[in-house]
């Protein structure tokens, strides 16, 4: 990729979808970069929520319909760039390891588990081969990945085994589920001959979802909590929250549905709904 | 002593030392000085090398030189900021924040795809935090790479290297986006040419109404942008010619690319304007369809404010009406979804994912359960093989295998 100054723009690119490289003039005034361009965190020039606020008020006080030839109050949007798209709060200046909650009542939405993973330790080598013969529910393709997938109708799980007698169970809405399931795939194994013992039952993960029932303007949660958050909507829909205390990952989506993953206990997903539900509502803009 | 138990020929003293003439090692005595053994005058490249102290690669005789993938990363960088025409200190930050990131840890170990792809990444970067307006995409067609790689390694980089990238905002892209279109009357018809500036102005209120819609957050920006462009064209001179333009067809006069998604979000847009098209007074409640909303998107865009209060005001007159007798609808029982609406749906306007949502898998109750409770043999012998079927499944594994060798 040796090209230089005087090569003619853009010529013999493929101009696939995205490749908006423009045309313009180098130096140009006109070229968008530098300040003022950037979403400033101003006040609420949103004329849609605007509109629902005065809506409101007006409905509030008076009960009349609104006059047609309304005054109209707020500002419109004349070139791009001038005004900011979307609401924005002023940034908080110092970085809070837990978003500040104000003191509300709880949100009365609980979230429900939808995933447990789970490991333990059968305590025994294991041939994978014979569990493969011996198992109706068991699947082995050493080719394509070292372990056995198993799998149980009653909680309805699958589990990985390998050959060292280490275990993982994944698909259990519950805690006690898990340990349920954990335990009766070593009783399989033990039928099929190993001497498996049930040692170290950990839970690795739990994974969690509610909806807060309102949508949720994801471009302002990101410039309002930058650190925190990562929204990309070339790549990925939703926006992923890194939330620090408690150590959750929260994958929030416009349609205000919310994924909490990353728990090691049931509180800590519950805790972070908790944490993010009066951010949210900061966001929300129906009526 | 040089070495125990060497002695002198000529005077027998045991007084042997380790001296050099010049570069050439001997043995002298003493006392009498004569040389009892010498070494090589010159040595071989392999005792240089591996014969010294001092390890070559560390020594000062080499000149510390920057391994091959970094040039080449380096002239990539400088290339992709001089196709982007990025001043000339976006491309030395650019460059920067690609050493430091070759040299981490994190990098330096990852597979030449990655390394050519973090040469992109780091240019992205550069821009956002420069408040220049560049989609990924761009990069992605510039580096012919895949975006979901690019994801990755965009976001392991600004981990890695702790930098503050804000996100560009659609409307910034929109500028950026709207000079690709070539609609000069050099290159079209006169009667289809349009303004770069036109054109972006009308386009970025179109976006902005988008926006409020909802149908902007969490998806793709490229098709929007393709779509409100596609509509600003054809209500700033709404003409037959130009209604007659479907979006392919406008796409390969504009010499742009097409996409399957932005007729989708034409649709999308077009209803958002019918439904403040409808509150347009001089219609007196006339139905406002898609193909006859562009002729009025100029009024629409111009009286909006206006026009979004008066549609708020008789959709919630309609839901007013209409709750009574849903009320007692729902007391006769009804096969309605078991989940509680969004309240987004009462709005006028909600996210197309809340509005279309997926029928959901009948949810299993959760049994309640201790996780200690007693597991049944026949339960778990339902798991196990019988003897019979084992010798029947090795009997077709044989078979199998002695079928696929005979072919």
């Amino acid at each position: 990729m040796e090209q230089n100054n005087s090569l003619p723009p853009f010529q013999g690119l493929a101009s696939p979808q995205g490749a908006m490289t423009p045309g313009m003039p180098i130096f140009s005034p006109m070229m968008p970069y530098g300040s003022g361009l950037t979403p400033q965190p101003v006040t609420n020039t949103n004329s849609l929520s605007l509109l629902e606020e005065q809506h409101r008020q007006q409905q509030q006080h008076s009960g009349q319909t609104p006059q047609l030839y309304h005054s109209q109050t707020v500002t419109t949007t004349t070139l791009p760039g001038n005004t900011p798209l979307y609401t924005t709060t002023p940034l908080t200046p110092m970085t809070p390891i837990t978003p500040a909650t104000p003191a509300s009542e709880s949100s009365g939405i609980v979230p429900q588990l939808q995933n447990i993973v789970s490991t333990v330790n059968l305590g025994c080598k294991l041939d994978l081969k014979t569990i493969a013969l011996r198992a109706r529910n068991a699947e082995y393709n050493p080719k394509r990945f070292a372990a056995v997938i198993m799998r149980i109708r009653e909680p309805r799980t699958t589990a990985l085994i390998f050959s060292s007698g280490k275990m993982v169970c994944t698909g259990a809405k519950s805690e006690e589920q898990s340990r349920l399931a954990a335990r009766k795939y070593a009783r399989v194994v033990q039928k099929l001959g190993f001497p498996a013992k049930f040692l170290d039952f950990k839970i690795q993960n739990m994974v969690g979802s509610c909806d807060v029932k309102f949508p949720i303007r994801l471009e302002g949660l990101v410039l309002t909590h930058q650190q925190f958050s990562s929204y990309e909507p070339e790549l990925f829909p939703g926006l992923i929250y890194r939330m620090i205390k408690p150590r959750i990952v929260l994958l929030i989506f416009v349609s205000g549905k919310v994924v909490l993953t990353g728990a090691k206990v049931r509180g800590e997903i519950y805790e972070a709904f908790e944490n993010i539900y009066p951010i949210l509502k900061g966001f929300r803009k129906t009526t | 002593m040089a070495t125990v138990g060497l002695k002198c020929p000529e005077c027998g003293s045991l007084d042997i030392v380790d001296d050099e003439h010049y570069s050439q090692p001997q043995l002298v005595c003493a006392d009498c000085g004569a040389v009892v053994s010498e070494g090589l005058l010159t040595t071989t490249r392999s005792e240089e090398t591996q014969g010294t102290d001092v390890r070559y690669s560390n020594s000062t005789e080499v000149d510390k030189k920057p391994c091959r993938n970094l040039i080449n990363g380096i002239h990539r960088v400088r290339a992709l900021c001089r196709i982007l025409r990025l001043t000339f200190l976006m491309e030395e930050t650019a460059e920067t924040h690609f050493k430091q990131a070759y040299e981490h840890p994190n990098f330096i170990r990852v597979s030449l795809q990655k390394k050519e792809v973090l040469a992109g990444c780091c240019v992205l970067a550069t821009c956002r935090q420069h408040s220049w307006p560049i989609a990924m995409g761009t990069i992605c067609c510039l580096l012919e790479a895949n975006p979901r790689l690019i994801g990755v390694v965009y976001q392991e980089m600004v981990k890695t290297l702790k930098i503050e990238a804000p996100p560009t905002s659609i409307i910034n892209l929109l500028e950026t986006h709207c000079q690709a279109y070539k609609l000069s009357p050099q290159h079209v018809h006169e009667e289809l040419s349009e303004s770069s500036k036109d054109l972006t102005k009308r386009a970025a209120v179109l976006l902005e109404l988008a926006a409020d819609a909802w149908l902007v957050t969490g998806r793709q920006p490229i098709p929007i942008l393709t779509a409100s462009i596609f509509l600003a064209w054809q209500s700033l001179k709404p003409t037959q010619t130009r209604l007659k333009y479907t979006l392919a067809r406008f796409c390969q006069m504009a010499k742009v690319t097409k996409s399957s998604i932005a007729p989708k979000r034409v649709t999308e847009l077009k209803e958002v304007l019918c439904k403040l098209g409808q509150e347009l007074p001089w219609l007196r409640g006339d139905e406002v369809t898609p193909q006859t909303v562009i002729q009025m998107v100029d009024d629409i865009l111009n009286h909006r404010l206006t026009l979004l209060r008066r549609a708020l005001s008789s959709h919630e007159e309609a839901l007013a009406s209409e709750s009574p007798d849903t009320g007692s609808v729902q007391q006769q029982g009804d096969h309605s979804q078991p989940s509680v609406p969004n309240s987004g749906k009462r709005s006028l306007f909600e996210p197309p994912s809340v509005r279309y949502a997926k029928i959901r898998r009948v949810q299993v109750p959760v049994v309640e359960v201790t996780g200690d409770e007693e597991i049944s043999d026949s339960e778990i012998d339902s798991y196990i093989r019988t003897p019979q079927e084992i010798r029947d499944y090795v009997e077709a594994k044989e078979a199998l295998a002695s079928s696929d060798d005979e072919l």
